[in-house]
C-alpha cells in the first residue's frame, strides 16, 4: 500500500456516522494509516434532531472508539442544546469522558438562546466548539446553520473559541460573514469545494485562523490536496495541517504515534 | 460640442454572455477622446456576478482613477458584510460611488439591506448608482435579470435622504411613472444610457423630469457611444440644457 | 508512474462567478509539468455563456493547441447554425472535441438537437465531452444550473454509437448508477474531476466501472489539480490500471 509521505497532521473534522459506525471507523482507521495522519477528531452523528436517548448512544460510540484507537482519535461532545439535559451530559463527557470539544449541527441554528448556556460553558472550559455551517442554493435544511449566524454568536460571546466548519459551504458568503470576528476559525472540509476557495479565504482571514479538516468518511485527498496546491509558504501549510489545531485544541490526548 | 463631458455610465473588462471587444480602458478612452468625453463614472463588468464582486473591483479600480476617471464598485447589499466593506471601498480602492445591480442580484431596491448600504454609502461620501437593466431583459441569454419595480426607488431615497443616488439604465416610460417623486426629491439623478427606443427621447423626458436631473451615459461598451451621443446632438433642447446633461449635472451629483 | 499523463478536463480563461487567479495557459502548463502531465484537453470557460460560444474559443483555440494540448470547442446545440459551424470547428479552430454544457444551457441531452449535434461530431471525428456539471449546484450564485439526466445522456450515446463520449464533471454515484452503459458500450468514458465525495474513492468506482473507461481530469482551475492526483496516486490499485487512467484510456477516447 503507497502511503502518503510522513507530515504532521491532525484532522479536525471527521465523522463515525449512526448509520454504520463500524464501518466509518474502519474506513477512518485505515484512512489514518494510509494518509499518515497524526490524529482524527472524531464526531458521532445520526438524525439531523437527535434524541437525548440518540445523543447518549452516539456520545458513547465515540467514547468507545477512543478508547479502542487512542492513538489516532480524540472526540467532540456532541450536543442537541434543545436537551434540558445537555448541559449535564457536556459536564460528564469533558469531566470524565476525555472529550475535547464540542460539536453542534443542526437541532438548532447556532445563534439560537438555547445554544447559549452551551458557549457560556465552552468559556469556562476554554475548549472550542465546532459548528456545522452550509449556506446552499438548493435543499437548504432546517436549522442549517450559515456563516452569518456563526458572526452572531462570535459577536456575542467574544470570549468563545469557534470553528466555523466547511467554510460556511459557499466561502464567498460564509468567511466574509466571519472575516473581522478573530475568535472564528474555520475549517474547509466538505462535499463541496472549489479550487480557489482555500486560497480565497486565507487571503481574507490569514492562515492562522484555517484548520484542516476533512468531514472523512468523505474524501481526505480532495482536502489535503488543496492544502498542497494553495499559494502559501510550506510553514503556513504546516500551520494549517497541524500546528493551529493543536494549538487551539489544547486537550488532545498523544500516545507517542 | 466642446470639450469636458461626463459619462456618468461605462465600463471596463469582460461580459459573460458575449465577447466585449473594446472593453480596456484604452479601449475607453479612445472612444470617449474621440468624442469630446473627459471623464465620467467607471464599473467593472467582470465584478457584477463575481460571488465576492471586490475581487474583481480590486484589479482595477486604482487603473480606472489614474486614467481620470472616476470609480464605481460593484456591490450586492445581500452579501454578508457589505455594510462593513463600504469602508475600504471608499478608502482602498477609492471609489466614488457605489453601483447596485438588482437585476441581476435579484432583491427589490426598497429592502432593509439596500436601505443600510445606502445609507452608510452616504455617510461615507459614496454616491449609489441603481442599474435597472445591464441588457435588455428581451436578450438574456442563459441568465435571466430579475426585472426592477421602479416604483419602489422613490422609498429608498427618503430612507437615505442624505446619500446622492443615480437610477442607470432606465428607460424613459420607467422615468415617467415616478417623475414626479424624482422632481421632488434634491438626491436623485437618472442617466441617459437607454433612452433608445423612442424618437426624441431627451425632448420627451425633459417634458416630464426637470433637465437639472438627467446626465449623459452611454452604456459603453455594453451599448454604443454614438448613439446617446446622437440623442444629445439631435434634441430641440437648448443648447446650455445639453451643456448641463453633458457635464454640470455629473459634477453635481459626484460632487 | 510513465511519461505521458493526460489531462482530460481542464481550462483556461475567465468565470463569471468568481476571479480565476490562475486562468492563463501558462498557468495550466506549469501547474501539469508541476504534476507530471503532458497533455489533455483544455476547453475556454469564457465561451460557456456567450451567446456565439466561438467568439470566445476562436480566441485561444490555436494557442491551446500550440502549446501542445488538444482542444475542445464549446458548443450549444439549441443555437441556430451549430450543425454547419462543426466544420469550422474541426477545420478552422482545429478542435479534437466538442465540449457540451447542458447544466449551463438548459436542455436535455436526449434532445433532438444534442443528438444531431452528436451525430454529425462523430462523423467529423470530433469525439463529444458532456458536462455533467460547472460547479456544485448548491453554490450556484446568480445563475442556476439545471440538472442532468443521467439516462438522457445514455440515450445520447446509445444515439450516436460512432460518436465517442466522455461524461466530464459526473459525479461517482452518478457514474455508479449507470456503470452497466459505461460498461457495455464502447464509445463512453467518465472524467474523475469530480471525484470528490468518497474515501478512497477510485477503488469503490473500480467495483462497478470498468478501469478502461475511467480516465483523470482535474477540472482545473475551476477545481485544483492535486485533489484528484493524489487520489490515483494512492489508490491501493495495481499500478497497470493508475497507468490506464492517467495515459492510455485517454489516447483511446481522443484518437
Amino acid at each position: 500500500m503507497k502511503r502518503l509521505p510522513k507530515r504532521k497532521v491532525i484532522d479536525v473534522h471527521t465523522h463515525i456516522l449512526g448509520y454504520d459506525p463500524e464501518a466509518n471507523i474502519a474506513s477512518l482507521v485505515k484512512a489514518a494509516e494510509v494518509y499518515n495522519i497524526d490524529k482524527l477528531l472524531i464526531s458521532p452523528l445520526k438524525s439531523l434532531f437527535s434524541d437525548e436517548e440518540e445523543v447518549k448512544y452516539l456520545n458513547d460510540y465515540a467514547t468507545d472508539a477512543v478508547k479502542r484507537y487512542p492513538d489516532i482519535f480524540d472526540a467532540y461532545v456532541y450536543l442537541n442544546p434543545v436537551h434540558d439535559n445537555a448541559l449535564e451530559l457536556m459536564k460528564r463527557e469533558i469531566e470524565d469522558k476525555g472529550k475535547v470539544a464540542v460539536k453542534l449541527w443542526m437541532c438548532t441554528f447556532c445563534d439560537d438562546p438555547r445554544a447559549y448556556p452551551i458557549y457560556e460553558k465552552c468559556i469556562e472550559y476554554d475548549i472550542p466548539v465546532l459548528i456545522h455551517s452550509f449556506l446552499k442554493t438548493v435543499g437548504q435544511l432546517e436549522n442549517e446553520t450559515t456563516g452569518v449566524h456563526v458572526h452572531n454568536v462570535a459577536q456575542r460571546y467574544p470570549e468563545a473559541k469557534i470553528v466555523m466548519a466547511h467554510l460556511g459551504a459557499n466561502c464567498y458568503h460564509g468567511v466574509k460573514a466571519i472575516r473581522n470576528d478573530k475568535n472564528v476559525w474555520v475549517d474547509f472540509c466538505g462535499s463541496i469545494y472549489r479550487g480557489d476557495d482555500l486560497d480565497y479565504t486565507i487571503r481574507q482571514v490569514g492562515t492562522d485562523r484555517v484548520l484542516f479538516g476533512t468531514d472523512m468518511p468523505g474524501s481526505y485527498t480532495t482536502n489535503y490536496g488543496q492544502v498542497l496546491d494553495a499559494d502559501i509558504t510550506e510553514a503556513q501549510a504546516d500551520d494549517i495541517l497541524y500546528n493551529n489545531t493543536a494549538k487551539l485544541f489544547d486537550r488532545l490526548h498523544w500516545y507517542g504515534r | 460640442m466642446t470639450f469636458g463631458y461626463n459619462d456618468s455610465c461605462c465600463f471596463t473588462g469582460s461580459w459573460p454572455f458575449r465577447k466585449i471587444h473594446k472593453g480596456s480602458m484604452t479601449d475607453l478612452m479612445a472612444a470617449h477622446k474621440k468624442h469630446g468625453i473627459t471623464g465620467g463614472l467607471v464599473g467593472c463588468l467582470n465584478s457584477v456576478f463575481y460571488n465576492d464582486p471586490y475581487e474583481g473591483d480590486e484589479e482595477v479600480a486604482k487603473l480606472i482613477r489614474s486614467c481620470g476617471y472616476r470609480f464605481a464598485a460593484t456591490v450586492n447589499p445581500m452579501l454578508p458584510g457589505t455594510v462593513e466593506e463600504l469602508d475600504n471601498i471608499k478608502n482602498v480602492l477609492g471609489a466614488d460611488a457605489i453601483r447596485l445591480y438588482p437585476s441581476n442580484h435579484g432583491y427589490a431596491c426598497n429592502c432593509g439591506e439596500v436601505k443600510e448600504v445606502a445609507k452608510r454609502a452616504g455617510e461615507l461620501g459614496l454616491k449609489v448608482v441603481i442599474t435597472i437593466i445591464t441588457e435588455d431583459l428581451r436578450l438574456d441569454y442563459c441568465f435571466k435579470q430579475t426585472p426592477v419595480n421602479c416604483r419602489l426607488i422613490p422609498e429608498l431615497l427618503d430612507a437615505c435622504p442624505d446619500t446622492k443616488f443615480l437610477i442607470s439604465c432606465i428607460k424613459p416610460h420607467e422615468i415617467f411613472v415616478i417623475a414626479d417623486e424624482l422632481n421632488d426629491r434634491d438626491n436623485v439623478w437618472v442617466d441617459t444610457a437607454r433612452f433608445s427606443h423612442e424618437f426624441m427621447a431627451l425632448d420627451s423626458v425633459t417634458k416630464r423630469l426637470s433637465h437639472k436631473k438627467i446626465v449623459f451615459g452611454s452604456g459603453s461598451p455594453l451599448l454604443s457611444m454614438r448613439c446617446m451621443l446622437l440623442n444629445a446632438e439631435c434634441t430641440d433642447l437648448d443648447d446650455d440644457i445639453i451643456e448641463k446633461i453633458m457635464r454640470s449635472n455629473f459634477e453635481d451629483f459626484i460632487s | 508512474m510513465m511519461n505521458k499523463y493526460y489531462d482530460a478536463c481542464s481550462f483556461i480563461g475567465n468565470w463569471p462567478f468568481r476571479k480565476i487567479h490562475k486562468g492563463k495557459i501558462t498557468d495550466l502548463m506549469a501547474e501539469h509539468k508541476k504534476n507530471g502531465i503532458t497533455g489533455g484537453l483544455v476547453g475556454c470557460l469564457d465561451s460557456v455563456f456567450f451567446n456565439d460560444p466561438y467568439e470566445g474559443d476562436e480566441e485561444v483555440a490555436k494557442l491551446i493547441r500550440d502549446c501542445g494540448y488538444d482542444f475542445a470547442a464549446t458548443v450549444n446545440p439549441m443555437l441556430p447554425g451549430t450543425l454547419e459551424e462543426l466544420d469550422s470547428i474541426k477545420t478552422v479552430l482545429g478542435a479534437s472535441a466538442i465540449r457540451l454544457y447542458p447544466s449551463n444551457h438548459g436542455y436535455s441531452c436526449a434532445s433532438e438537437e444534442a443528438i444531431a449535434v452528436a451525430k454529425r461530431a462523430g462523423e467529423l471525428g470530433l469525439k463529444v465531452v458532456v458536462t455533467v456539471r460547472t460547479e456544485d449546484i448548491r453554490i450556484d450564485y446568480c445563475f442556476k444550473q439545471s440538472g442532468v439526466a443521467m439516462a438522457d445522456i445514455v440515450a445520447l450515446a446509445k444515439a450516436c454509437p460512432d460518436t465517442k463520449f466522455l461524461f466530464s464533471n459526473i459525479y461517482v454515484g452518478e457514474a455508479m448508477g449507470i456503470a452497466p452503459a459505461i460498461n457495455e458500450c464502447n464509445n463512453i468514458w467518465i472524467d474523475i474531476s469530480r471525484f470528490n465525495h468518497m474515501l478512497f474513492v477510485i477503488e469503490k468506482a473500480l467495483e462497478k466501472i470498468d478501469a478502461k473507461k475511467i480516465i483523470f481530469g482535474s477540472g482545473f482551475p475551476l477545481l485544483t489539480m492535486k485533489c484528484m492526483l493524489l487520489n490515483v496516486e494512492y489508490a491501493e490499485v495495481d499500478d497497470s490500471v493508475k497507468e490506464m487512467i492517467m495515459s492510455s484510456n485517454y489516447e483511446d477516447f481522443i484518437s
